[in-house]
């Protein structure tokens, strides 16, 4: 323990000289009252003692400590619990063997070092103990490292055990996420490199939605390995109708095909259909032979208008996620462009309109007449001063002509439509949009979908916000750049989903027509068998005020019959079910409430689909493991050799505890000990004197 | 006193522009290995940017960035440019990168400075092994956004007495990669000082590039 201050240490000394010249002239120099000699120098050092000390904490003196601490080094151990691992000929194996073989191993590194255990497959999560059912139906192992990159990066981590088939079919490639990662990684192949014979539905492509009487395109992608010379048959069933059938000769031994077919959307609501391969002789599995896909049919095709003020890449981003669905006709155009009339459109978008250029007053007039919705993208080029005018649920005081980077931050409270977890997830990390600096104004009843988040400080500043106003509905997104988001979600997640979702979310809401029912339930109608189900409910009293005061409950039926109840819970104003996964099937659903004396029912359908990413490939990919081994200076095994492991992590230098010092320092004034030491010091000057007839 | 003023107005122009900076987009130029000249034509994107703020009324930032192939940078950018005249290199890493950036939202101009046309098409096609170039013809929508081209790419610069042409690479259903070939747009977009282009052959270039960036903004 050492003393020190922020000023020279040799103040101190002055300190003492204080102390010393006080008591020397109160009781050297002043001989009103004769207090004995001996007291007289009990007098002089307690009161020179105390202003001494008093002098010294004046100089904000400091006490440092230093504390060693000691850290064993960490092990982590992760390993792939998706599917694929358990859907090839060593099935059993993996099953039965390997779960005895990987727990002795990890309890080989009993007491010298910290060892942590970790599931990987949908997520990477932390577990107490690992299980062996490989019932995963997805695999990402980025999301891993990253975890290590944040949580673990001022650990010691010793290194990164991996056992993993390496066949990945989510999240972003490990290697971008590996670039900065300080420890090595051992990695354990699992599953078979061989390529095996199998012949398999490599994916579907088809839009998610169409409209009645569309004819709609389905293409079928088809691989088959080692079956030269064989003939297989394509079939598509609806129900238990075959609606398609062909057979595909097998040219090659790494065939791929693609077949094209068409179908009528015949009636509306969410058609199922199912692809079905023949099942070959020598197949390393048939589960791969069969895949469903899913078409929702809506009435009729709703026209939407992009019409902008000057070309912004936002408006081919916001194009090619609404052209994801054929229900929508989409028409964009430039405001020089528009012809003078909108002609049924549901909703138009305006990026940057009006602008500081063009008031775009026929255009804003026509909007007013065919009552369309609207989503307005502001921007630097925004007329804001019209804007105000629009009622569009905020209004914007600019402050100079200065901008912000906002991020979206998910407003808790926000009801109008479910969000996914996936996208809840990502949205920290897309890049900000660029606002306008300024007081916001948010119109009451105005619902913020997400809120600007500016310099890591959250704000109630909306950056996506909706409103409706007797029906005609409005949104406004109060920056631009969205198109990086399509980018990033890219970037982090290897597809654009939640993108897509977010535009396409906000395009349904804007475009439904009114529901002015008093009891409302919010779902999605389609779920992979991976997904959490769930529900929003909102109930309204007859002036259109939320209440939660009554239960609501729910009862899911399954195609079988089964019948499954729940009951919302209550939150905020509004309600929630969240049931988690459920079996792939088609389920129908009943809500009810009451409230006063009146009974609500709102019933639907969902259905969960079957997840069939693990089955498409089952070439363990080795080389990816072993890249990732020796970018990190570790090393690759396979399964069989998975014992050498433990020599080399043992005999592995770096991996070893390490001692780190802390440097604590305490403020000497906050300790109450040297103010009480002032008070008895005083306190027994003043008794001595006041023993001795002074005052 | 109009001294005072002057310098007023001198400081408030150049703080309403040092903001305006961050309003807009940002595009970038592609710097690539092999030993090519990637920096040839320095002041064409400047330029080009110039007019389309001008005449299409666009937000994007004056200046434009130079980025790396492999750099995960490049997001941010909705648009990069290669030119050049000599060989180009992409490695594994790059390669990825670039098809990554494509796939997910990205755009790629390729502008033959005359003699890249045999290394950028191995490059691309390393890329893009599932994809050809394939020919836009003269009634793609390139050719008639903001400006009329009904007869196809300008021709800016004389090099080989051969027709210009617009290749493109399309990844489901959407142009992901333009290869201007045999026209030079990007000698037509540099300073006049730099080739004595003619004004009337310099315009047609900023028409062609301000048609390229519309339609890739807002295809």
């Amino acid at each position: 323990m050492a003393i020190l201050t922020e000023y020279s240490i040799w103040l101190s000394l002055l300190c003492i000289l204080i102390g010393v010249l006080f008591s020397f002239l109160l009781y050297y120099k002043n001989k009103d009252i004769d207090f004995g000699k001996r007291n007289l120098k009990i007098l002089m050092a307690l009161r020179g003692l105390s202003i001494a000390l008093i002098a010294f904490l004046l100089l904000a003196p400091l006490t440092k400590m230093t504390l060693k601490k000691s850290e064993k080094p960490i092990l982590l151990f992760a390993l792939d619990q998706s599917e694929s691992i358990i859907s090839g000929a060593d099935s059993l194996y993996y099953k039965n063997e390997f779960p005895k073989q990987y727990k002795s191993l990890i309890t080989q590194f009993g007491d010298k070092y910290d060892v942590i255990l970790y599931s990987i497959g949908d997520n990477s999560r932390k577990v107490d103990e690992n299980s062996f059912e490989f019932s995963d139906k997805s695999t990402q192992i980025s999301d891993l490292f990253e975890e290590m990159n944040t949580i673990y990066s001022n650990r010691n981590v010793g290194a990164v055990v991996l056992a993993s088939d390496g066949i990945i079919n989510k999240g972003s490639n490990p290697i971008y996420s590996l670039k900065q990662s300080k420890f090595p990684v051992y990695t354990i192949g699992m599953g078979n490199p061989d390529i095996q014979t199998d012949l398999f539905i490599a994916g579907i492509t088809h839009n998610a939605q169409t409209f009645k009487g569309n004819i709609f395109p389905v293409e079928i992608k088809v691989a088959a390995n080692k079956l030269k010379g064989k003939t297989a048959q394509l079939s598509i069933f609806q129900g238990n109708n075959e609606v398609f059938s062909t057979n595909i000769a097998i040219a090659n031994n790494q065939f791929f095909t693609t077949i094209k077919t068409n179908f009528e959307a015949k009636s509306k609501g969410m058609l199922k259909y199912r692809v079905v391969l023949s099942q070959l002789d020598g197949e390393i599995t048939y589960k791969n032979n069969t895949s469903p896909f899913y078409i929702e049919v809506v009435d009729e095709r709703e026209k939407i208008a992009i019409i902008y003020n000057a070309p912004h890449p936002d408006i081919a981003a916001i194009k090619s996620a609404l052209e994801l669905s054929d229900k929508y006709q989409l028409d964009v155009m430039s405001i020089d462009e528009f012809k003078g009339s909108l002609n049924s459109y549901s909703l138009v978008i305006l990026h940057q309109l009006p602008s500081l250029q063009n008031s775009a007053q026929n255009l804003m007039n026509e909007i007013q007449k065919t009552k369309a919705s609207v989503l307005y993208i502001l921007g630097p080029k925004s007329n804001l001063s019209i804007f105000n005018t629009l009622k569009s649920g905020v209004s914007i005081v600019k402050n100079k002509d200065l901008t912000n980077e906002s991020l979206p931050s998910f407003n808790n409270n926000f009801i109008s439509f479910t969000f996914s977890e996936e996208a809840k997830q990502l949205l920290p990390k897309l890049p900000p949009l660029i606002t306008q600096f300024g007081d916001y104004n948010v119109s009451v009843g105005a619902n913020v979908f997400f809120y600007q988040k500016i310099g890591g400080v959250a704000t109630n500043y909306p950056l996506i916000v909706f409103n409706d106003q007797l029906g005609l509905k409005s949104g406004v997104i109060t920056g631009s750049g969205i198109w990086q988001w399509k980018l990033y979600d890219h970037l982090y997640t290897d597809n654009c989903d939640v993108f897509n979702e977010i535009i396409n979310k906000i395009a349904l809401y804007l475009s439904a027509k009114g529901d002015k029912s008093l009891f409302r339930v919010n779902s999605k109608n389609l779920y992979n068998e991976n997904d959490q189900i769930n529900f929003n409910a909102e109930l309204y009293n007859e002036s259109y005020e939320l209440i939660n005061n009554s239960d609501v409950n729910m009862v899911i039926q399954s195609s079988s019959g089964k019948k499954y109840p729940y009951q919302f819970s209550k939150n905020n104003n509004s309600y929630q079910l969240n049931i988690g996964e459920l079996p792939p099937d088609d389920y129908t659903w009943i809500a009810s409430t009451q409230f006063g004396s009146k009974t609500y029912n709102k019933s639907g359908a969902f259905s969960v689909r079957q997840m069939m990413v693990e089955n498409q490939n089952l070439k363990a990919n080795y080389q990816l493991l072993n890249t990732i081994s020796v970018q990190t200076k570790g090393k690759f095994y396979n399964v069989k050799e998975m014992s050498k492991l433990e020599n080399d992590l043992k005999s592995n230098e770096n991996i070893k505890s390490i001692a780190t010092y802390h440097k604590n320092y305490n403020m000497l004034l906050n300790s109450i000990i040297y103010f009480l030491v002032i008070v008895l010091l005083l306190g027994c000057e003043w008794f001595i004197r006041k023993w001795n007839g002074g005052y | 006193m109009l001294n005072m003023k002057k310098i007023l107005i001198i400081f408030v122009l150049v703080y309403s522009c040092s903001f305006s900076l961050t309003h807009g987009q940002t595009i970038a130029l592609l710097k690539y290995r092999g030993g090519g000249d990637w920096y040839a034509n320095p002041t064409s994107l400047t330029n080009l940017i110039a007019f389309c703020n001008k005449n299409l009324d666009m937000t994007l930032n004056p200046k434009y960035e130079t980025v790396d192939v492999g750099s995960v940078e490049i997001y941010k950018y909705p648009y990069v440019h290669i030119t050049g005249h000599g060989n180009i290199v992409f490695n594994n890493e790059e390669v990825q990168n670039l098809r990554n950036y494509l796939i997910s939202g990205g755009f790629l101009h390729i502008d033959d400075n005359y003699g890249i046309d045999k290394f950028i098409r191995t490059q691309m096609k390393q890329v893009f092994p599932e994809l050809e170039f394939v020919e836009l013809p003269y009634n793609h929508p390139i050719f008639k956004q903001k400006y009329m081209f009904p007869n196809g790419l300008p021709k800016i610069h004389e090099h080989d007495n051969k027709a210009p042409q617009a290749f493109g690479l399309i990844w489901e259903g959407r142009l992901v990669c333009l290869y201007t070939y045999e026209t030079d747009l990007g000698d037509g977009w540099e300073d006049y000082e730099v080739h004595k282009d003619s004004e009337t052959i310099r315009v047609k270039a900023l028409q062609m590039g301000a048609n390229i960036l519309k339609f890739v903004f807002t295809q």
